[in-house]
């Protein structure tokens, strides 16, 4: 085998991987991918802040430890807050919750339903996303108890099954644009709050106290100084000793 | 063909239905609109989170009392500097990777024929997977879509890697500087000008 060969052989392969294992779990690939993004990020921009001959050291003791906390809140807050912002608007669609009103019209067929076969009836509204992927499969496959064409196509004014196969992508359309939509809205909300409003509050917090401790403001870092405990010397020990009183028990005590 | 609704004839009371709280969106202009947002990817969120940071991490950097004047004017002319070059390098690079990968993805028969080039033919379908059969079957199960975003992701991750140190580096240090110069500028005439009253 060439070079030329085993290269072109080794490229497909990846992108192979790529379309079967990475691409359905979208999510966590984003999740690597974006923490590896904001720590190389944060790297170029504290050597930036180093090589900045304008800004004083005092300045820089703040930047250095502000740029360094902005990529770890980052990653902890996308985990935490973008996510869940992201998750709660995809239920809110794939549940039902918020729809448009085609596919309230396509799910108030109880005939719909009862067509797709009793399996899906419950689990419609639990999971439309489910119901606009694997369920339109298996009506094209013919896993149908009863004819369509009577109820959902003239209701849908789809005139027969065949058209209302070929208006499967119009139905899956219309279902995830909004989907997507939705997504990408709540994802955006999570990401601002996230990026722009937490994590600066909270890298200030971090780099202020940083650059207290490292310009000598502070000797520890959010603890304040004590004073030392007087130490006693070997003269004042022997002192106390010889002038402690007698404290051996007294003869007269009887047992 | 279009699917006609006939209107006011939602029943919420069908089985699908029963339990809890819905929201069914009835004007065709909202459900345009979030569906023309659902086509948006990640050079258009990073425009938003871009302009976004602008506006909001600054001003909390620039008021931040936890730090002295000096350090609070550097640190958010350095914010400044670095939301509007990394918006500016972040956009352009995502959208040329999407475009990079729609382009080597191309699986349109008569636009394939229409290519002499076998070398070019070849580069222009080099990122799609060898078992992927038609566009209809990619378009059904939207594995394609999700194949090219995380291609265009780990690309635009490899390119952003060069871009940081390239340009992002030697940019966000020029446009600190400025903006701290114009920063002290406009807190010395204010400073002037409540001392002039």
């Amino acid at each position: 085998m060439s070079i030329a060969s085993f290269a072109k052989s080794f490229f497909n392969n990846l992108i192979n991987k790529n379309y079967k294992e990475i691409a359905p779990d979208l999510g966590k690939m984003l999740l690597y991918t974006g923490a590896v993004g904001w720590v190389l990020s944060s790297l170029a921009h504290v050597i930036a802040i180093g090589i900045n001959r304008k800004i004083d050291k005092d300045q820089k003791a703040f930047l250095v430890p502000q740029e360094m906390a902005d990529a770890a809140v980052n990653i902890a807050l996308f985990i935490v807050v973008t996510r869940s912002f992201t998750k709660f608007g995809e239920n809110l669609v794939k549940r039902g919750k918020l729809i448009t009103k085609d596919i309230a019209k396509l799910l108030k067929e109880d005939a719909f339903a009862e067509k797709l076969g009793r399996k899906f009836t419950t689990e419609i509204k639990s999971n439309l996303t489910k119901t606009f992927s694997e369920g339109f499969e298996d009506l094209e496959k013919g896993v149908l108890t009863k004819p369509v064409e009577n109820t959902v196509t003239k209701k849908l004014e789809i005139p027969d099954l065949q058209v209302f196969k070929n208006n499967k992508g119009n139905l899956q359309g219309i279902y995830y644009k909004f989907f997507d939509g939705v997504s990408f809205i709540s994802s955006t909300i999570g990401s601002i709050i996230s990026c722009n409003l937490l994590t600066p509050y909270f890298r200030n917090i971090y780099a202020a106290k940083k650059q207290r401790f490292d310009t000598g403001k502070v000797t520890t870092l959010d603890r304040p100084i004590l004073p030392a405990i007087p130490r006693t010397g070997m003269d004042d020990f022997r002192q106390k000793i010889l002038t402690r009183p007698n404290t051996t028990p007294s003869t007269s005590m009887k047992i | 063909m279009a699917i006609k609704i006939e209107q006011n004839d939602i029943n919420t009371q069908a089985p699908a239905f029963k339990g809890g709280w819905n929201k069914v969106i009835q004007s065709d202009k909202v459900i345009k609109r979030i569906g023309d947002i659902g086509g948006y990817s990640s050079p258009q969120s990073r425009l938003i989170i871009g302009v976004t940071a602008l506006l909001m991490q600054t001003p909390i950097d620039y008021y931040n009392k936890r730090v002295d004047e000096e350090t609070r004017t550097v640190s958010a002319a350095r914010t400044l500097a670095k939301a509007a070059v990394g918006t500016v390098t972040g956009v352009i690079v995502r959208y040329g990777c999407i475009k990079g990968i729609n382009m080597c993805t191309l699986t349109d028969q008569a636009t394939l024929d229409a290519i002499k080039n076998p070398f070019i033919k070849e580069l222009r379908q080099c990122l799609i997977p060898t078992n992927l059969k038609s566009e209809a079957f990619a378009k059904a199960t939207r594995l394609a879509e999700k194949h090219k975003q995380a291609l265009g992701t780990f690309v635009a991750l490899g390119v952003m890697l060069i871009t940081n140190f390239a340009l992002d580096v030697p940019l966000t240090k020029f446009f600190t500087n400025i903006f701290n110069d114009k920063l002290h500028q406009h807190k010395k005439k204010s400073t002037e000008a409540k001392g002039g009253k």
